[in-house]
């Protein structure tokens, strides 16, 4: 174990969103009242960051293998940043109804992301852990942001309760990897002692990829450890599931893949049959219990459940030498996707949920929207479509991607299941849609939008819109972030 | 310069996006403004890029740039380029250009519309696509134009869609243009399946050096000819281009006559190099065409609605077309393209000056009756001088007389089928040229000569356009006299500049096709002096039955009576489709609907909604609330994962 005073670039951004939290959270300290200011100072800050990240994105590995911004890291390194920008900019609106601490808030936003940037740059099994602690514990805080309120406290207890048994599970799994594999935590490392185990593999290093792949499936939510997110999805302040929706989903999904793509393909032929089983249910759960909805959080909530289960497609494909870059880059490509259509469905939300007196979700809220608010309804029509995968959204591509990826690594039959919930989840996307639309309007919703929040709608309607038309850009994008990762692909190094 | 070649695409889509979203509030002035400038702008840079490539030495006259992947999927790559060649310089020249006279001549004849913003934009918008299609460097991206035209075109018929009559032609354009674009579609589909590219340059490289199976290349080419009998209104598919007459004429000039009707034309010279690896499908185009142009233009020999007589002169005139693609002649077929849109759009605007002029005087005297029929029309000669003699010229022009621009471009068409073995399909082009000066005449005397046959109320109130029509007419008859002499031929001691100009777009077709023995001098003098002997007979026989003796065709007709009306109803070409195919397809359809769609396909959706459902609220009373029931649901999870791997 050496330091390189060089190493240090590789974690610029992560340092970079710690000190911009600290510098939000001693700004409250200093002036209060001055709730725009903090605004302004993290989005422009978090813009600094991506400028960062862009600079040092092809840093590669440092720290001994413990951590490597690469092509892939920087990539949702941007993407979770941005995310967490545009959560604060939504968040403006929502903040001034209540009691929470602004800077607090922002700062405890911004450690999450941290969290969420170490995870997606882990490349050894102590960083990983280090970096789902620190974005879970922050998630943790953020979901009870509202004592006040029952829903709130009961969320964020859930949360913890629940994350803190499946945190146990993950350790424990780690320990098990870390003794059967002879003393090793860095992944490639890892793969190598496996492949050197070759036949002779101990029944405890089965054990701790169960455990680790249960850690890791409580984490995106997926079947049946996606009980809470429901609950925590609802109970939470709604710019609070906005970002638990997308960020945390995408870095538990990095994860996932730089595990089970990156060290673990050789024992595919144990947790391959268990992801599909898992991805199969997940994404079916998830739709049907979507169906019978009535509050737009929960829908939202088990729509990000199906959405999981597509996801393990990808995590799936990976393990397959041939494809491990294109389920890589099809995953990216599935995130920008996401994240744009759930920001915007969740900032059309609070939106809507703001000029009702008592600021619930009710699905009923949106009947006649398009009459009063044609523009307001024009793009959560967009991001709704997008997300039941119709082209020319975004979500369309983003499915095609990590489709046509698991097709080519061989999982037909489960790309049929994830086709078939679709079609399934295009009843209760376009339900909105037809209320909005077609259906006249109970009461009137007199929408006060500010700027702040008229522009991030625009901004992912024209960007899923621009992504549908163009998908090639992003993927340009996407594929030569798959490219420049540091994944790479130690099995096939070793052999 | 040609770094920015998307530019020229780029700014009437600029122009359709400002006039469609804030039309309404940026007032009429500009709006008509802006949708000319954008088209203008459009038309100069059109006008650089075209001297950047002479600039070139003739072999390097290509210019592509493929600005991104636009979609990657599989083997299969579209990348998103334009290519500016000899052929599209042109195509991007006559769009822009006659474009440019067209919306200005809109400003003065769409005065006081409504909807004037709307058709701007409309109208920016069918020049954006058509723009895309002739210069796309791929068949989807061409597609994408040939689409879009075909969307505007359908909009722009049914511009006025609160007259039912007018929203259904605009209907019927676009159902028997689907029919041709899926031939189109197929074709692309054969195209792609054989070469395994889609880029123009990648197939044609391909062809080059073609060894494979001739069939599948026969299917190909017919499969897009069928595309082009759809937008270029040929036989079988022509019958939606007379009633696209119901939009307002500016966008009959422009659409229906100079521009998107071409596309077919220009689609079949694009994929020259696959054309003439399959001498049947040449053929075929080639009898299409002559066919189409005989019979539509006995057709217009009897048709009293202006725009009618030039609806199918306009169907013959694209047959013209053809055949000089079917007997290898591209570039006579694109020349008769490029003179055909200028004296075309010339006869519509002039037709469209004439139905404003008498439009408005029915409107003084307090009558609402046609405005478009010849038969009480007459002596608008004095009244609208402008119009009156540069409709003369484009007749005159159209009738292919020495040395305005139709002369070179139709009787290079009639040589050439002469010299590359076709005789009769050249003899047939003879016939049609005598029928098409003959009933174009037919319509400049009974329109502006003679005495007016209208109510005498009306007479006063009959006067020449504004500046703003008239201007475009000028501009476009002075092009109708000069626009074929950069193709005078090397029989007439000329240098047939133009088509030395394409053949870079050619080469590879040239290379290709089968070589005729070189005909002799003499044989084209022979075409030359009989093509305009015949165009001299057409008028003067024309004089002879509408200004000498204007008894003999009503006699004629009353003699021939059954002949007279078949030719009055064209036919019946639209009867038959309505018996044959119409009401076939709606009668299948009303019995699927009723049997298979009610009762198979909504009774398994209704059934699969309804169990899903119940499965729903199932499965929702899992999610309990309870942390210590999901703990337990995990544990459950816990032990079937970690038991699944170790005792597997």
């Amino acid at each position: 174990m050496t330091f390189n005073p060089t190493d240090i670039l590789a974690i610029i951004p992560e340092i970079g969103i710690l000190a911009l939290a600290m510098i939000v959270i001693l700004l409250e300290l200093l002036s209060p009242r001055q709730e725009k200011l903090f605004q302004w100072v993290a989005a422009f800050g978090l813009i600094a960051v991506i400028a960062l990240t862009v600079i040092f994105g092809n840093h590669g590995s440092a720290f001994s293998g413990m951590i490597a911004l690469d092509g892939f890291s920087a990539f949702l390194i941007i993407l979770i940043t941005a995310v967490t920008a545009a959560v604060i900019l939504m968040s403006g609106d929502y903040l001034r109804g209540t009691n929470i601490r602004h800077g607090e808030y922002y700062g405890m936003l911004m450690i999450a992301s941290c969290g969420m940037m170490i995870l997606v740059s882990a490349t050894d099994l102590v960083t990983v852990f280090l970096g789902i602690e620190t974005m879970s514990i922050s998630l943790y805080v953020l979901a009870g942001l509202r004592p006040e309120k029952a829903r709130s406290s009961e969320a964020a207890l859930k949360y913890f309760l629940l994350g803190a048994f499946a945190t146990g599970f993950l350790l424990y799994g780690m320990a098990l990897i870390y003794g059967a594999s002879g003393g090793k935590t860095n992944l490639a490392e890892i793969a190598s002692a496996i492949t050197r185990l070759d036949k002779a593999i101990p029944i405890h290093l089965y054990a701790g990829v169960g455990l680790i792949s249960i850690g890791l499936l409580f984490k995106v939510a997926a079947f049946p450890f996606h009980f809470w997110s429901p609950d925590v999805y609802q109970g939470s302040p709604t710019p609070v599931t906005a970002f638990m929706s997308v960020a945390p989903k995408a870095a538990a999904f990095a994860a996932f893949l730089r595990i089970f793509g990156g060290a673990l393909p050789d024992l595919g032929t144990v947790w391959i049959p268990v992801i599909w089983v898992v991805a199969a249910v997940t994404m079916t759960v998830g739709n049907i219990t979507a169906l019978a909805q009535k509050d737009i959080k929960r829908m939202l909530a088990y729509s990000s459940i199906s959405h999981a289960g597509y996801l393990l497609l990808a995590v799936l494909a990976s393990a397959t030498y041939e494809v491990n870059k294109e389920a890589m880059a099809g995953m990216m490509f599935y995130f920008v996707a996401y994240a744009l259509m759930n920001v915007g469905a969740f900032t059309v939300a609070i939106l809507i949920s703001r000029s009702r007196e008592k600021g619930d979700y009710q699905i009923d809220d949106y009947k006649g929207l398009a009459a009063e608010h044609p523009w307001i309804a024009a793009g959560m029509a967009i991001f709704l479509i997008s997300l039941s995968g119709i082209p020319p959204a975004i979500g369309f591509f983003g499915k095609l991607y990590v489709f046509s990826a698991a097709v080519k690594a061989g999982f037909v039959g489960l790309v049929v299941i994830a086709v078939l919930n679709s079609v399934v989840s295009v009843y209760y996307y376009l339900r909105i849609v037809v209320y909005m639309y077609m259906r006249p309007k109970e009461v009137s919703l007199s929408l006060k939008p500010s700027v702040v929040t008229l522009a991030l709608i625009a901004i992912c309607a024209v960007f899923i819109l621009l992504g549908g038309v163009l998908p090639g850009k992003v993927m340009n994008l996407a594929d030569q972030g798959a490219t420049q990762s540091g994944l790479e692909k130690p099995v096939a190094m070793i052999r | 310069m040609s770094n920015y070649l998307y530019l020229i695409p780029l700014l009437p889509f600029v122009g359709f996006l400002i006039n469609g979203l804030w039309g309404k509030k940026l007032g009429d002035k500009a709006v008509g403004f802006i949708g000319s400038a954008v088209i203008g702008i459009a038309f100069l840079m059109s006008i650089a890029a075209f001297f950047e490539l002479l600039g070139h030495d003739a072999h390097h006259r290509i210019i592509e740039h493929s600005w991104f992947t636009w979609l990657a999927a599989g083997s299969l790559e579209i990348p998103f380029g334009l290519m500016l060649d000899p052929l599209s310089a042109v195509m991007i020249l006559v769009v822009t250009g006659v474009s440019f006279l067209i919306h200005i001549y809109s400003i003065g004849y769409m005065h006081g519309d409504e909807s004037y913003s709307r058709y701007f934009s409309y109208l920016n918008l069918f020049v954006f696509f058509m723009l895309l299609l002739v210069l796309g460097n791929s068949y989807p991206l061409m597609f994408i134009g040939w689409e879009g035209v075909g969307l505007c075109s359908y909009l722009l018929i049914g511009f006025w869609f609160t007259d039912n009559a007018k929203a259904t032609a605009g209907k019927k354009a676009f159902i028997v243009n689907r029919i041709g674009d899926f031939g189109f579609l197929i074709g692309v589909f054969l195209i792609f399946a054989t070469f395994g590219t889609l880029s123009f340059t990648g197939v044609s490289e391909q062809a080059q050096f073609w060894v494979g199976s001739t069939s599948v290349i026969f299917w190909m080419t017919l499969c897009l000819f069928i595309g082009a009998t759809g937008k270029s209104a040929q036989i079988p598919l022509y019958v939606w281009l007379p009633d696209a007459m119901a939009g307002p004429t500016p966008v009959s000039a422009l659409i229906h006559a100079a521009t998107m009707v071409t596309a077919g034309v220009y689609m079949v010279a694009r994929n020259s190099f696959l054309y003439v690896l399959a001498p049947g499908t040449l053929s075929i185009v080639a009898w299409v065409g002559v066919l189409t142009a005989l019979f539509a233009a006995t057709i217009a020999l009897v048709q009293n609605d202006i725009k009618k007589v030039l609806a199918y002169s306009t169907v013959s005139q694209l047959g013209y077309m053809f055949v000089g693609c079917g007997v290898g002649a591209f570039a006579a077929g694109i020349s008769h393209l490029m003179t055909h849109a200028f004296f075309k759009a010339l006869l519509f605007l002039g037709a469209g000056s004439v139905i404003h002029a008498v439009h408005h005087a029915h409107d003084h005297a307090g009558y609402h009756g046609d405005a478009q029929d010849i038969r009480y029309m007459g002596g608008l000669r004095k009244k609208m001088p402008t119009t009156y003699w540069t409709f003369a010229v484009a007749c005159l022009a159209i009738a292919g007389i020495f040395p305005l621009s139709g002369f070179f471009s139709k009787d290079e068409i009639i040589w050439q089928s002469f010299a590359n073995g076709k005789p009769a399909v050249g003899i047939i082009a003879m016939i049609a040229a005598l029928l098409t000066a003959f009933y174009m005449f037919r319509l400049l005397y009974m329109t502006f000569h003679g005495s007016w046959r209208g109510r005498r109320d009306q007479e006063d109130h009959l006067h020449e356009s504004p500046k703003v029509m008239t201007l475009p007419l000028s501009v476009l008859g002075i092009l109708s006299i000069i626009g074929g002499w950069i193709m005078w031929p090397k029989a007439l001691a000329g240098g047939a500049w133009f088509e030395h100009f394409l053949h870079p777009s050619f080469a590879v077709a040239a290379e290709l096709a089968e070589v005729h023995g070189h005909p002799s001098m003499a044989a084209e003098y022979l075409v030359i002096v009989l093509s305009l002997a015949i165009g001299v007979s057409g008028i003067l026989w024309a004089r002879a039955w509408y200004i000498k003796n204007p008894d003999i065709p009503r006699k004629l007709a009353e003699r021939y009576k059954f002949a007279h009306k078949t030719l009055l109803n064209k036919y019946w070409v639209d009867e038959a489709y309505d018996f044959m195919v119409i009401q076939t397809v709606i009668g299948m359809g009303d019995g699927f609907w009723k049997f298979f769609d009610v009762k198979i396909v909504d009774g398994i959706v209704n059934g699969t909604a309804q169990l899903l459902g119940w499965i729903s609220t199932i499965v929702r009373r899992i999610q309990t609330g309870l942390v210590g029931n999901y703990a337990l649901m995990m544990v459950f999870g816990i032990v079937l994962i970690v038991g699944y791997m170790v005792w597997r």
